[in-house]
């Protein structure tokens, strides 16, 4: 019996995980639309969540920051993309990309598709090299191919078309699932079936590799990441206690070259090879009964948003 | 043993799931034909599953990850150039006339693709054999502040432009329409 309490302990979520599984529930509060095959169309879609969740999953309650870049670049002949760029300035110089690590959806699938027990692919000089990646797809499928037919009055959102796999996930597999949305099927083709063999082999790498999505390919993560030197909430490294002896580095299953550099998703692995715990988290630590109030406050927004977004339509 | 089952387990299970994709696309999707691809593979998945929790039972350390290490100055230095050279001439596709003309996005992303993903292997290439030593993790404070300021004043004002000038309408407008080429109908 005590084996059990001691395994079961041993594997009781982290407040991390809890907060990432709050902010996965939060943004696709719209659960009946999981139930009658339809997406939501809400006002609240036009604010935009901090991660990747995309806007046709049938839970979605807000808008994806990066097909709403994507869009807004593509009209940017008509009107210049101001709101989605300031929204993206906000996200990044307030958490930065404490997002990757505590508020993507994707995220958090990669992270639960990693404890598959399979023998995993560490880090390295290779993977440091990939991790350039995602800003080259960055420039070219999110900037530069919408804006190149935004010029021609033709909207193409690259990225959402020929990578993203959370549309695939929640927006292809969310709707086709239910018997209602049948007719999809009619449509599918070259496309889909592209993209949804990029879906499975990103899916099965992030078995083997941790977070490949984020480290390689994620251009929303390469956008958060330019924010890392300003960004108010995330990890620091207190310089008088630090002695440099790399347990942070050795201990981060991300590719970072120093704590809090624009790889970092402030995940706080790194906390605990520290020997003389010289890193902490950015601010002041608020006292219980702040952090309970936070989290009856959390709890309630939750719990609204809930009953709020599966109202029964008249 | 188990790992190494549950890894070639689960790399079949990947082969197989493309494979019916593939399968479905020359066939023609259906609601029905799906659920035969997805019943087909229930046989491999239970197999999954059964090696995942026997996995779970056999608890092994995760892997050890490198220390930093650097190539000498001169082959970073080349490196360096190859990559910068690389990026430059995956850049210029796309500042080049006569590209992106048409509406033929799969014809124009494929010619894209053909010129960018050599220049982009090489200098990951480059990247890889350069390598980066470890650096000091007591970086100088420096002055974010005014950083900071300039960024939330540069935020305050797009978001407030943007509401004024319709962006949030727009966002909006998107978000509530399925968004066909993000889930693959094209």
């Amino acid at each position: 019996m005590k084996k059990i309490r001691n395994w079961l302990r041993s594997r009781r979520p982290t407040k991390r995980r809890l907060i990432q599984l709050y902010a996965a529930l939060l943004y696709n509060a719209h659960l009946k639309g999981f139930a009658d095959g339809r997406i939501y169309t809400g006002l609240s879609k036009a604010l935009c969540v901090p991660g990747l969740n995309c806007y046709s999953c049938p839970g979605a309650v807000g808008a994806c920051p990066l097909g709403a870049l994507q869009n807004a670049l593509a009209a940017s002949a008509v009107r210049a993309p101001a709101y989605i760029l300031g929204v993206l300035a906000l996200f990044g110089l307030t958490l930065g990309r404490t997002i990757c690590g505590f508020l993507c959806p994707m995220g958090l699938i990669q992270e639960l598709l990693y404890k598959v027990p399979t023998p995993k692919l560490g880090k390295s000089r290779v993977t440091r090299a990939l991790s350039w990646l995602k800003y080259g797809i960055l420039a070219a499928f999110v900037i530069l191919i919408p804006l190149i037919y935004a010029a021609q009055r033709f909207p193409v959102p690259a990225f959402c078309k020929y990578i993203c796999p959370a549309g695939t996930l929640e927006g292809a597999v969310g709707l086709l699932a239910h018997p209602d949305n049948a007719g999809f099927f009619g449509m599918l083709g070259a496309l889909f079936t592209r993209k949804l063999v990029l879906l499975i082999l990103i899916l099965t790498a992030c078995v083997f590799v941790f977070r490949a999505f984020c480290r390689f390919f994620c251009p929303l993560g390469a956008i958060y990441g330019l924010f890392s030197r300003i960004a108010l909430l995330g990890v620091r490294v207190d310089a008088e206690k630090c002695v440099d002896c790399g347990n942070c580095v050795g201990a981060c299953r991300m590719d970072v070259r120093r704590v809090g550099d624009r790889e970092c998703i402030h995940c706080g692995a790194c906390m605990s090879g520290c020997p003389t715990g010289a890193i902490r988290w950015k601010g002041r630590r608020p006292g219980r009964r702040a952090r309970m109030a936070i989290g009856i406050a959390a709890a309630a927004v939750l719990a609204a948003a809930l009953a709020f977004f599966n109202l029964p339509t008249a | 043993m188990v790992r190494a089952l549950l890894a070639v387990q689960t790399a079949l299970l990947a082969g197989l799931l493309c494979a019916e994709t593939i399968g479905l696309c020359a066939v023609g999707f259906s609601r029905e034909g799906a659920a035969a691809s997805l019943r087909a593979l229930l046989a491999p998945a239970l197999l999954w599953g059964a090696l995942a929790v026997a996995g779970w039972m056999c608890p092994e350390p995760l892997p050890g990850y490198l220390r930093g290490r650097a190539a000498p100055k001169r082959v970073r230095r080349a490196c360096d150039l190859t990559a910068a050279l690389c990026a430059i001439l995956s850049a210029g596709y796309f500042f080049v006339g006569g590209h992106f003309a048409s509406w033929d996005l799969d014809r124009e992303t494929g010619r894209m693709l053909r010129w960018v993903v050599p220049w982009t292997a090489v200098a990951m290439i480059a990247l890889a054999v350069r390598g980066s030593a470890p650096v000091s993790q007591k970086r100088a404070g420096g002055r974010k502040l005014p950083a900071r300021i300039a960024v939330g004043l540069l935020a305050a004002g797009l978001l407030t432009w943007g509401a004024m000038n319709g962006g949030a309408r727009d966002v909006w407008m998107k978000a509530v329409n399925i968004c066909t080429e993000c889930i693959g109908l094209g």
